[in-house]
C-alpha cells in the first residue's frame, strides 16, 4: 500500500472520480486523444475433440468483448481488439499460434489455452515476452501458477469444488454412501478420482472398489458396468468431462437395468454438457442424475428460493438474448468462461486506471509493463488463506487460482422431465469446500 | 450376480466385441491378400457407414433396416473406388506409398464427416429400443445380439465364398503368389476389384450395426481399424488365424477389464502383436525381400557435384548474415522447427530410403533423446554439449535393443515399428517419476554453451531465435555432411544392397544383420540429436508430441520430398511447412482435406517425391550426367 | 593330397517328416568343374543351399579350405572365396549393370574411418574400375553397362549379369545354381563357354542342374542325385553311358 502522501491522495481522489465517472459510463468526452485499442490474443481450439466446447469460450469471449465496446471500451474508453489463433488441438500448433501472437508486438493479454498440454507449452512463451496468459483447464495438480511464468494465471473451477456438493447431496441427501468410479485415464479423471474420495470422507462415504480409468474415448462400458452392479456399489460417478463417454457409459447402465434409487448417477460439469444433453438430458434418460451447478443465468424459474442472481449473470444473459435470440443453453457455462476471461482483464484495468490514473496507464508499454501491473493488481492481497480480489465475472461468482482464494460457490442440480433443476444453491457445499484445497 | 453368471455375462461382452473385431478385420485380411498392405481407409469407412445410417434416418426419413442396406451399398462401392482410384496406381510405385495413400484417404475421409457433422458424438436409436435379451442372469442388447449374428452369418459366407466360388480360389491363390496366380488364369483385377467390393461389404455391415450400439464421432473408427490389423498381423494373415485372433483380442480385452484394470485394456491388442511377432516371426507371410523384375521404381540417382552443395550452403550463410537479423521472428521460429524436421527427416532417410527398412517408430526415438537430454541437464546437470550426445547416445541405445529384438522378424519391420512406437508413447506418459508423466516436464534447460574467447553463452528460446537458429543450421548442415559421407561410403553401397535385394546383398557378403542394426543405430542417434535441440528450444516436453501421428508425418514429409535423397528430405519439410502456413488461415477440416488429397496426387504421379520432380526440371537446365553408385 | 577347395561330411537335412538329404558326403577339388544333376526333389536345391548358408544342416559337416563353415551365415563363406549365384534369377533390378558388377565387388572395398570422412583412395578407385571392367568383359556385358538391369532384353544376359556379380568377390569357388535353365540352345553353348572361360582362368565351379543331357560336356567330373543321396561319383562319360 502506498503512503498517503498529500501528492497519492490528490491523485487517487483524481483517479477515483475518473474511474467511478467512467464505470458509470461516461464517454469520455473531454479527453481529447483518441486511445490505442487493448489487444488481446485468444489462444483455443476451434477445431478437434474440445473444439466445440472451446468455441463455446470463444464466443463468450467475444461477446464480452462487443459489450464492453458498446460502452465505449474498458473503463468507458479503451477499445477491446480481439485476435484468435487456432491451437488446431495439437500442442505444437498452440506453440505456433503462441509464436504469431508475440510476434505481433501489440498483444499484451492472451486467453487461453483450454488443453493443459497446450497450456503449459505456451506458458514460457508468454512469461518470456512479458505477455499475461489467463488460460482454462479444469484439473487441479498440473496447472498451477508456475514459478517460471508468473504472469499466468489459471481460471476455472477445479474439480474439488464440483464434487464438493456432488458428495454431500449424495451422502446426506441421497443416503447413498458407498461409490464406484469410473473416470478417465488422464489428469482430468484422476484429479476427478481423488477430489471425491476426498469429499466423501468429509461427509461419511467411500469408495466400495478402486476407480477404474478407463482409455480416453472409450464407448464400451458394458463390461466396467458389470462390475459396477455387482460391486454393491449404490452411487456411481463418471469422471469424466468427454460427453461421448458419458453417453456411453449412460447406454450400459440402463442395460444393466439400472436407474438413480439403486445406483446413483453421479457425474461433474460435464453432465450438463450440451451433447450429452441433446442426447440424453433432454430426452428424459438422466432424469435424477446429479450435478455440479456452478452457473446461474438469472432466468431460469427454480422451484425454491436462492440467492439473487449476480449483476454480471443479468448482464451477460441480456447481452446473450440480444446476440443470439434465446437464452444461454448448458452450455452456457463455457460462455460464462470465456466471457469472465475478458473481464478479469477489464477489471484489472479499470482497477489500475482507478488506482493510478489513466494518464500512468496510458504511458505503460502495452507488452510488459501492462500486463505485469494488471496481473499484480489481480494478486494483490492474495495468500493461500485469504482470497484476492474477489470477482463477480461470469455467471455466479466464480474465483480463480487455487481453492479457497476466492468465493467459489457451486450447488447440486439434476434432471428432472427433461430439464435442469436446481437443487441446492450455491453456498450450500461451501463449507466443505476449503478443506478439500 | 453370483460370479459365474459374472463370467457369462463378461464372455458375452468378449465375443460381441470380439464379433467386431471379426468383421472388420476380415475385410482387412481380404485386402491384404490382394494388396499387402494394411486398409487403414476401412477405418474410415466404417464410421462413414454409421453416419449414412443416421443421414438417411433423419433426412429421408427411412427405417433403421433400408438405411442399414443403403449404407453397406454405399460402403462397397466406396471401397471398390478407392481401390481402383489410389491403391493401384500406388501399388504401381510401391507398397510403403501404398500404405500411406491409405492413411492419406483415412485422413481425408474423416475431415470431411468432420466438416459436415462436426465433433460431438453422434446416435442412432436401435430399431429394438431398450428391449434387452435375458438368459439367466446374463443380458445383451437385441442390437448387439443382432451384430453377433451377422458377424456369424458372414464369416460363414465369406468363408464359403472363400472356399468354392471361382473368386475365392482366385483369391487365395493370387495372395499366395501373384505371377502363378496369373499364370493360371486368375484374372488379377477383377479378383482385387471383387476383394474391394466385399472388404466394403463387411466394414459397412459393421459400422451400420454399430450405430446404435455406441454413440460415434468421425474419429470413432481409428483405434478400432489399428486394432483390427494388430488382428491381422497376430492372425498371421490368414481368415482362420484373423478370427482366432479376433477372438483372443475381444476376449481378453473384456477380461482384463472384468478382472484387472480397465488401464490396460487399450494396450492387449498390442501386447498380444508384439508377443506373436517376438515368438512367431514368420507372421504375415511369404519373404518379401526380392525384388522383381517390372515391379521396381529403376532409380535414376542424380549426384550433385559436392562444389554444388557448397555452393548452396555458402550462398544460403552469406544471404542469411545482415537480411536474417531483421528476419521476422515468427519466421525464424517456423525455421526452426523445419530445420528440426530436416534432420530427422533425413536419418529416417537412411533408414527407409537407403536401406529400405520403413519405420514407424521414429517420433518415439525423437522422443526418447529429447527427454534424455532433459534428464541428463535437469537431473544430473551436465553441460549442453554433452547432454546433446548424451540424447543421442542414449537414442541409439534404444534403438540398438529394439533392432536386435526386431531382427527375428526379418521382414515385418514396419508392423513391428508401429508397435514399437505406441510402447514409447506409452512408456512415456507412464513413467510419472521419470517423465513427468501426462503433464510432462516444465523448465527443460535451454542451449547453452562455453565460447572461447566469449565465455558463457545461453541461449534463450524465446529471445535469442537467430541464435537457435545458427545452432539449428549448424546441426542440419552438420547432419547433412554425416549423410552424405555414409551415402558415399563402404555402408552406404551395403545399404543400397540390402534395401535392394537382402538375399543377394548376403551373397556379394554384406553381413546384412550387422548392418540392419548398424543403420538403425546411426539413424536413431542422429534423431536424438534432434530430440534434444527441441527439448532446450521449448523448454517443455510431453508424450504427445512423440506420438504415431509425428513418425507418420516423418515419412510423408520422406515420400514427399523424395527418399534416397540429400535433398529430398531438406525439400519435404520445407514444403509442408510451406503448406501449413498456406493454409493457417483456412478451416482445419479443409485444409486436412486438401493435404490428404495433394499427398495421395503426389503419391501417384511423382513417386520419386518432389525432388524427382525438381531432377527432372533440372536435366533440362543443367545436363547433368547421370552418376551411378558412388566410386 | 591337396585339401579339397570343399568338402561336405556326412550331411543331412530333414524337414519335419521328409529327409531331403541323407548322410551326404563328397569333395570339390581345387581346379575342378563339378556337375551335380537329378530331378526335381532330388535334393540339389537343399544341398545347394546348405553349402551356401542360406539353411542349417540337421547334421554333419561342411568345409571350405579344410575350415569348418558349417555354422557360418551366407556373407561369411562369401568372403572366404564361396559365391554363389541363385535358381531363379536374382539381380539388383533398380540399379544399372555397371552398378550391379560394382556391388559384387563389394567384399574388395574397404571401410573404415579414415575412407569414411575422406572418401576412397584415388588408387584404390581406379583399381576398383579396373576390375569392375575386366569382368564386365569377361561376361560378354560391356556395352549393357550402362543399362538399368530390369531391362536387359534376353534372359542370357541376365544370367550372365548373375555370374559376373558373383564373380566380384573374387570367389574360389562359383557356385552356379542351374546355369542352364531356360536358355536356348545358343544360350547354353554360351554359357558353357563362359565356364570354360572361368574355368581356365583359374576358377573351380560346381553348378546343379537337372538336365543331364546338355551339360556333361562342360564337366570335368559328374554326380547324380536321388533321393538325397549322391548315386555315382564317376567321371562324367562314364556315368552319361551308366545312365543310358
Amino acid at each position: 500500500m502506498q503512503r498517503l502522501t498529500r501528492r497519492n491522495f490528490l491523485r487517487a481522489l483524481a483517479g477515483s472520480v475518473v474511474g467511478t465517472s467512467l464505470i458509470g459510463g461516461w464517454s469520455g468526452a473531454g479527453w481529447g486523444q483518441a486511445v490505442a485499442p487493448l489487444t488481446v490474443g485468444v489462444l483455443l481450439n476451434q477445431s478437434g475433440s474440445t473444439g466445440t466446447g472451446e468455441n463455446k469460450l470463444i464466443e463468450g469471449i467475444q461477446l464480452a468483448s462487443d459489450v464492453i465496446n458498446e460502452q465505449g471500451g474498458i473503463a468507458g474508453r479503451i477499445p477491446v481488439k480481439l485476435v484468435l489463433e487456432d491451437g488446431r488441438f495439437s500442442p505444437v500448433e498452440a506453440v505456433n499460434g503462441a509464436n504469431r501472437l508475440v510476434n505481433r508486438g501489440d498483444v499484451g493479454f492472451v486467453l487461453g489455452p483450454l488443453l493443459s498440454v497446450q497450456a503449459l507449452a505456451t506458458q514460457p512463451i508468454f512469461a518470456a515476452a512479458g505477455m499475461a496468459q489467463i488460460f482454462f483447464g479444469s484439473a487441479e495438480e498440473f496447472t498451477q501458477q508456475h514459478e517460471s511464468a508468473p504472469l499466468s494465471l489459471r481460471y476455472s473451477v477445479q474439480t474439488s469444488i464440483e464434487m464438493a456438493p456432488v458428495a454431500k447431496y449424495a451422502v446426506e441427501v441421497n443416503q447413498q454412501k458407498n461409490f464406484f468410479v469410473l473416470a478417465q485415464n488422464s489428469d482430468a479423471g484422476r484429479s476427478y478420482a481423488a477430489a471425491l474420495r476426498a469429499a466423501l470422507k468429509q461427509v461419511g462415504g467411500s469408495f466400495i472398489a478402486d476407480p477404474e480409468f478407463y482409455p480416453a474415448f472409450n464407448r464400451d462400458f458394458a463390461t466396467l458396468m458389470t462390475r459396477v452392479k455387482n460391486s454393491g456399489a449404490d452411487a456411481l460417478l463418471m469422471g469424466t468431462g468427454i460427453p461421448v463417454e458419458i453417453l456411453g457409459a449412460l447406454e450400459a447402465y440402463e442395460r444393466q437395468g439400472l436407474n438413480p434409487d439403486q445406483v446413483g448417477f453421479y457425474g461433474g460439469i460435464a453432465l450438463a454438457n450440451e451433447n450429452f444433453f441433446q442426447h440424453a438430458g433432454s430426452t428424459g434418460r438422466a432424469d435424477g442424475f446429479i450435478f455440479p451447478w456452478i452457473f446461474d443465468d438469472g432466468t431460469d424459474p427454480r422451484d425454491f428460493p436462492r440467492t439473487k442472481p449476480a449483476k454480471q449473470a443479468i448482464t451477460m444473459t441480456q447481452a446473450f438474448i440480444q446476440r443470439f435470440g434465446h437464452p444461454p443453453t448448458s452450455e452456457g457455462q463455457l460462455t460464462a468462461w470465456g466471457w469472465g476471461g475478458l473481464q478479469l482483464i477489464s477489471t484489472a484495468i479499470t482497477g489500475l486506471i482507478a488506482e493510478q490514473g489513466a494518464d500512468r496507464l496510458a504511458g505503460m508499454k502495452p507488452v510488459g509493463e501492462l500486463p505485469r501491473a494488471a496481473i499484480g493488481y489481480l494478486l494483490e492481497g492474495a495468500a493461500p488463506d485469504r482470497p484476492g480480489r474477489t470477482l463477480q465475472t461470469t455467471f455466479g461468482d466464480l474465483g480463480f487460482f487455487s481453492c479457497g482464494q476466492a468465493d467459489i460457490l457451486v450447488g447440486a442440480a439434476t434432471y428432472k422431465h427433461g430439464t435442469r433443476w436446481l437443487l441446492r444453491d450455491r453456498k450450500w457445499a461451501q463449507a466443505l469446500v476449503p478443506p478439500l484445497c | 450376480m453370483n460370479d459365474w453368471v459374472a463370467l457369462g455375462q463378461f464372455a458375452l461382452n468378449g465375443l460381441f466385441t470380439s464379433s467386431v473385431y471379426a468383421l472388420v478385420s476380415l475385410g482387412l485380411v481380404i485386402v491384404f491378400g490382394v494388396m499387402k498392405i494394411g486398409d487403414f481407409a476401412q477405418g474410415a469407412f466404417y464410421v462413414l457407414s454409421s453416419y449414412l445410417v443416421f443421414t438417411v434416418e433423419q433426412y429421408a426419413g427411412l427405417p433403421y433396416g433400408i438405411a442399414a442396406l443403403l449404407a453397406v451399398a454405399v460402403i462397397a462401392a466406396i471401397s471398390w473406388a478407392n481401390g481402383q482410384l489410389v491403391y493401384l496406381p500406388l501399388r504401381r510405385v510401391g507398397i510403403g506409398q501404398t500404405f500411406i495413400g491409405a492413411l492419406g484417404v483415412l485422413l481425408v475421409v474423416i475431415s470431411v464427416l468432420t466438416l459436415i457433422f462436426g465433433t460431438d458424438a453422434q446416435t442412432v436409436a436401435s430399431p429394438w429400443g431398450s428391449y434387452t435379451i435375458r438368459l439367466g442372469g446374463i443380458a445383451i442388447s437385441a442390437q448387439k445380439a443382432l451384430v453377433i449374428g451377422a458377424a456369424l452369418v458372414l464369416i460363414g459366407v465369406t468363408a464359403f465364398l472363400l472356399r468354392y466360388t471361382r473368386w475365392g480360389k482366385a483369391l487365395r491363390a493370387l495372395s499366395q503368389n501373384e505371377e502363378a496366380a496369373a499364370l493360371t488364369g486368375v484374372n488379377p483385377a477383377a479378383t482385387r476389384g471383387l476383394a474391394f467390393v466385399w472388404a466394403g461389404v463387411l466394414v459397412g455391415v459393421a459400422g451400420a450395426l454399430m450405430a446404435p450400439v455406441w454413440p460415434f464421432e468421425a474419429t470413432s473408427g481409428t483405434l478400432l481399424v489399428l486394432k483390427a490389423f494388430a488382428i491381422t498381423v497376430i492372425g498371421m494373415g490368414r481368415v482362420r488365424g484373423v478370427l482366432l485372433g479376433a477372438l483372443l483380442v475381444g476376449l481378453s480385452e473384456t477380461m482384463v477389464q472384468a478382472y484387472w484394470s480397465a488401464q490396460f485394456s487399450d494396450l492387449i491388442p498390442f501386447a498380444l502383436l508384439a508377443l506373436v511377432m517376438l515368438l512367431r516371426p514368420q507372421a504375415l507371410g511369404p519373404d518379401e525381400g526380392r525384388s522383381a523384375p517390372g515391379a521396381h521404381q529403376v532409380q535414376q540417382a542424380i549426384r550433385w557435384p559436392g562444389t554444388v552443395y557448397l555452393a548452396l550452403a555458402a550462398g544460403l550463410l552469406v544471404l542469411l548474415s545482415p537480411w536474417w537479423a531483421q528476419m521476422d521472428n515468427f519466421w525464424l521460429h517456423l525455421l526452426i522447427l523445419m530445420g528440426l524436421n530436416v534432420i530427422m527427416v533425413s536419418s529416417l532417410d537412411l533408414l527407409t530410403g537407403y536401406a529400405g527398412i520403413p519405420s514407424l517408430a521414429h517420433a518415439g526415438f525423437w522422443g526418447i533423446g529429447a527427454y534424455s537430454y532433459a534428464l541428463l541437464m535437469m537431473r544430473w546437470g551436465w553441460p549442453f554439449p554433452a547432454a546433446l550426445l548424451g540424447a543421442a547416445s542414449i537414442s541409439s541405445g534404444a534403438a540398438l535393443v529394439v533392432s536386435l529384438v526386431g531382427l527375428r522378424l526379418r521382414q515385418h519391420w514396419t508392423s513391428f515399428t508401429f508397435i514399437v512406437g505406441v510402447i514409447i508413447t506409452m512408456l512415456l506418459t507412464d513413467f510419472e517419476t521419470v517423465t513427468g508423466g501426462p503433464n510432462g516436464l516444465i523448465g527443460v534447460p535451454a542451449a547453452s554453451f562455453v565460447l572461447p574467447g566469449l565465455g558463457p553463452i545461453i541461449l534463450n528460446p524465446f529471445r535469442d531465435k537467430l541464435g537457435y537458429f545458427y545452432l539449428v543450421l549448424a546441426l542440419v548442415l552438420l547432419v547433412l555432411w554425416i549423410k552424405r559421407r555414409i551415402v558415399r561410403s563402404h555402408m552406404g553401397q551395403a545399404l543400397v544392397a540390402l534395401r535392394e535385394d537382402e538375399g543377394l546383398a548376403q551373397a556379394v557378403g554384406v553381413p546384412t544383420e550387422r548392418y540392419k542394426v548398424g543403420v538403425f543405430v546411426i539413424s536413431c542417434g542422429l534423431t536424438g540429436i534432434a530430440g534434444g535441440l527441441f527439448a532446450s528450444y521449448l523448454t517443455y516436453l510431453n508424450p504427445q508430441f512423440f506420438t504415431f501421428e509425428k513418425s507418420f508425418n516423418l515419412l510423408v514429409m520422406n515420400l514427399v520430398g523424395g527418399s534416397a535423397s540429400l535433398l529430398g528430405p531438406v525439400i519435404g519439410p520445407a514444403a509442408l511447412t510451406l503448406f501449413a502456413e498456406w493454409t493457417h488461415a483456412f478451416n482445419q477440416s479443409i485444409a486436412e482435406i486438401i493435404f490428404g488429397l495433394l499427398l495421395i496426387w503426389t503419391l501417384i504421379y511423382l513417386p520419386g517425391g518432389l525432388i524427382a520432380g525438381s531432377r527432372r526440371i533440372m536435366r533440362k537446365i543443367m545436363p547433368l550426367a547421370p552418376a551411378s553408385l558412388p566410386k | 593330397m591337396m585339401t579339397p577347395l570343399l568338402e561336405t561330411r556326412r550331411l543331412s537335412k530333414q524337414f519335419g517328416g521328409l529327409l531331403a538329404l541323407d548322410e551326404l558326403s563328397f569333395q570339390v577339388q581345387r581346379g575342378e568343374i563339378l556337375g551335380i544333376v537329378g530331378h526335381n526333389g532330388a535334393g540339389k536345391s537343399t544341398l545347394f543351399h546348405l553349402i551356401t548358408g542360406f539353411l542349417r544342416p540337421t547334421s554333419g559337416e561342411i568345409l571350405f579350405e579344410g575350415h569348418p563353415v558349417t555354422a557360418w551365415p551366407p556373407y561369411r563363406r562369401v568372403r572366404r572365396g564361396l559365391a554363389p549365384t541363385f535358381q531363379q534369377t536374382r539381380l539388383f533390378y533398380g540399379l544399372t549393370v555397371e552398378e550391379n558388377v560394382r556391388l559384387g565387388c563389394f567384399t574388395q572395398q574397404r571401410g573404415g574411418l579414415r575412407r569414411f570422412l575422406l572418401g576412397t583412395p584415388h588408387r584404390e578407385r581406379l583399381t576398383m574400375q579396373r576390375r569392375v571392367n575386366e569382368i564386365l568383359a569377361l561376361t560378354g556385358l560391356e556395352r549393357f553397362r550402362a543399362q538399368p538391369a530390369s531391362q536387359l532384353s534376353s534372359y542370357g544376359y541376365q544370367r550372365r549379369l548373375e555370374v559376373a556379380i558373383a564373380l566380384g568377390s573374387g570367389p574360389k569357388l562359383l557356385l552356379l545354381d542351374e546355369p542352364f535353365g531356360g536358355l536356348s540352345p545358343s544360350g547354353i553353348e554360351e554359357m558353357g563357354q563362359l565356364i570354360q572361360t572361368l574355368h581356365d582362368a583359374g576358377l573351380t565351379i560346381m553348378f546343379i542342374e537337372h538336365r543331364m543331357k546338355s551339360i556333361w560336356s562342360y564337366c570335368s567330373r559328374l554326380f547324380v542325385m536321388s533321393g538325397g543321396r549322391l548315386l555315382i561319383p564317376q567321371p562324367a562319360r562314364e556315368a552319361l553311358h551308366a545312365s543310358r
